[in-house]
């Protein structure tokens, strides 16, 4: 009787603890995995140590893990060392390519692609005053990335909403729906629509960048960037080409240049809807396209030898 | 590991012989104090024999060559120590350990072996002694820190934070312990054309219980040697006020300004700043006033 009493009681809690579930793990509705994963710089573990002696022969790697869901192909990432010396040989502040594809996420392949960059080795060459010393190494990734936008949005116009046209679709509402973005350190946020006049409609689409790097021109070579020059600039092709975006010093078209400033920026575009008697649906694709910036330290003690 | 430490002080602790009496000097260096009635500190009678026993403490972690020299005030018609009994003495380095400073310690005997000193004659006018040591070395103290150097402090650069001024108080510096050390560096870094001009406003500070004195690294009294570099950077510093490469240190404290303008290698990059005092110094401790008791004449 004690027993049978225990499982029901067991069974209860498990069908509670179930019914709790809030759906907050919601699938995404886009094509998309999502989220705002890029390429990870790390150390690969004991590439270095995080306690050497002066004068000892230390690895060092860096790890290139890729969350994001466009692959890079070999080469185009690229790894250096830098803000710290003293390391002999070693070669400090040269970006060195992957040997191999980075291959992003998706829905079939949930972990991302892993590249190692191996620097060599180098060992601290010059005193250490007192018992052990500490510093900072730093190392930094630079790649080319995508992302990508396909989410469905409606053709309309006030024409056609006020008037006895078909609506098949409302203008109202996030159209930057769950998994309509690739996962990317780039994001397309937010993407609404308004009617603009008889027969246009707006679209505001804000774009921000949610890596925690610094994005800089997709055509800037990463040994040659300016950061006066080349930072937080975006190349953005949309489609259907028939809409008109306000661009970078007043460029208009479905592609061109933007800048984020403060790490975001909102994107107006319009598009003349032909009034064909009702709303319709169509697909909405926004292709970003940029280089990405990322950097990742780890301290070390240095024992004097 | 603290275990061993704790065990390592107390030993250290217990070598010594019955631990000093009297004046003895904390320095930071090599400190010095006489041990425990070695000469006695109260009376000295005429005819008694007598040693001078001085401890050192070496809290410096590389070896030192010092020369310890042991005098009195009464002159040598009364016997006691004959002029300056000096003896040159090598002690080894203090020992690190978790960053806690292990000192070695070293006695020395005056006049050494079995002999001893006594005073005689005293009728003839002596009535007190005091008896000094005097204590002189070379020392090489190194300080340094890790400092930024950035290219362009207007430019961002991701995962780094670098600030064309930075601070460097007493416990942020890494150093030897040393009678005269630096207590802060101030850097600040600016751009120049395709170079960097780099200003760092050096404090130095000196323990007043010993002087600078002339000696290998410099004929002059109160002058030592100072010399600024960083480590991975082909950067030549001057520093004023100086007379060529030595600071007067004729003060407890001292600022000196040191400025070098080179070429950096990355936009930024930590670099060890090594600074180095180099000079001769001396500590000197005294017994103050002795009695000396005259012996009795029976007629």
């Amino acid at each position: 009787m004690r027993k049978e009493f225990l499982f029901v009681v067991l069974i209860v809690g498990v069908l509670l603890i179930a019914g709790c579930n809030t759906g907050d793990d919601e699938t995404p509705e886009g094509p998309f995995v999502g989220g705002n994963g890029g390429v990870v710089v790390d150390f690969s573990d004991g590439a270095p140590l995080t306690e050497f002696d002066q004068g000892e022969e230390i690895p060092f790697k860096v790890k290139l893990t890729n969350l994001g869901e466009f692959d890079i192909p070999a080469g185009d990432t690229k790894a250096k060392l830098f803000g710290f010396t003293n390391f002999g040989d070693l070669e400090i502040d040269t970006f060195k390519g992957t040997d191999g594809i980075l291959y992003g996420v998706s829905k079939i392949r949930e972990e991302g692609g892993e590249q190692v960059i191996d620097f060599g080795t180098g060992s601290y060459d010059k005193d250490v005053v007192g018992e052990f010393t500490e510093l900072t190494l730093h190392s930094m990734v630079c790649y080319p990335y995508e992302t990508n936008t396909n989410t469905r949005v409606c053709m309309s116009s006030r024409r056609i909403s006020e008037t006895e046209g078909e609506e098949v679709c409302s203008v109202n509402g996030e159209k930057a729906i769950s998994g309509a973005t690739s996962a990317a350190p780039i994001q397309i946020t937010s993407i609404t629509e308004e009617f603009k006049g008889s027969n246009s409609l707006l679209f505001k689409i804000i774009i921000q960048n949610e890596g925690g790097g610094e994005v800089i021109d997709k055509d800037v070579n990463c040994e040659d960037y300016e950061p006066l020059t080349d930072k937080d600039l975006v190349y953005v092709n949309i489609a259907p080409d028939d809409l008109v975006c306000d661009f970078l010093e007043g460029e208009q078209g479905s592609s061109g240049r933007i800048k984020l400033t403060g790490g975001s920026k909102t994107l107006y575009c319009e598009k003349e809807v032909e009034d064909i008697g009702n709303s319709y649906q169509d697909d909405l694709v926004i292709d970003l396209t940029y280089k990405y910036m990322d950097t990742t330290s780890m301290g070390v003690k240095i024992y004097s030898g | 590991m603290f275990l061993l430490v704790l065990v390592s002080v107390i030993f250290i602790s217990s070598c010594t012989n019955g631990g000093t009496s009297g004046p003895e000097t904390r320095t930071g260096g090599v400190d010095m104090g006489f041990l425990l009635n070695r000469p006695p500190l109260d009376e000295i009678s005429e005819g008694q024999s007598f040693t001078v026993g001085v401890t050192l403490t070496n809290n410096i972690p590389r070896d030192v060559d010092c020369e310890l020299c042991v005098s009195d005030t009464p002159s040598d018609n009364f016997g006691g120590i004959p002029g300056s009994d000096c003896r040159d003495i090598d002690i080894k380095s203090a020992q690190l350990i978790n960053e806690e400073i292990i000192p070695e310690m070293k006695e020395v005997y005056f006049p050494g072996g079995d002999n001893t000193y006594s005073y005689n004659n005293l009728p003839f006018g002596a009535d007190t002694t005091e008896i000094r040591a005097t204590l002189t070395y070379n020392i090489v103290s190194r300080t340094s820190a890790f400092i930024c150097l950035i290219k362009d402090p207007t430019i961002e650069i991701p995962g780094v934070e670098c600030d064309y001024q930075e601070s460097f108080s007493y416990n942020d510096l890494k150093r030897d312990y040393a009678p005269v050390s630096v207590d802060r560096v101030e850097k600040s870094i600016v751009p120049e054309g395709t170079k960097n001009r780099l200003i760092l406003d050096i404090t130095l500070k000196k323990n007043q219980q010993g002087d600078i004195v002339s000696g290998s690294y410099s004929n002059d009294e109160n002058m030592l040697v100072l010399d600024v570099n960083l480590a991975g950077t082909d950067a030549d510093f001057i520093c004023t006020p100086t007379k060529g490469d030595k600071v007067k240190m004729d003060e407890s404290s001292k600022e000196v300004k040191c400025v070098s303008t080179f070429k950096m290698d990355q936009d930024y990059y930590e670099d060890s700043l090594d600074i180095s005092l180099s000079y001769t110094y001396r500590t000197v401790i005294n017994t103050g006033s002795i009695d000396l008791n005259k012996k009795e004449e029976i007629y």
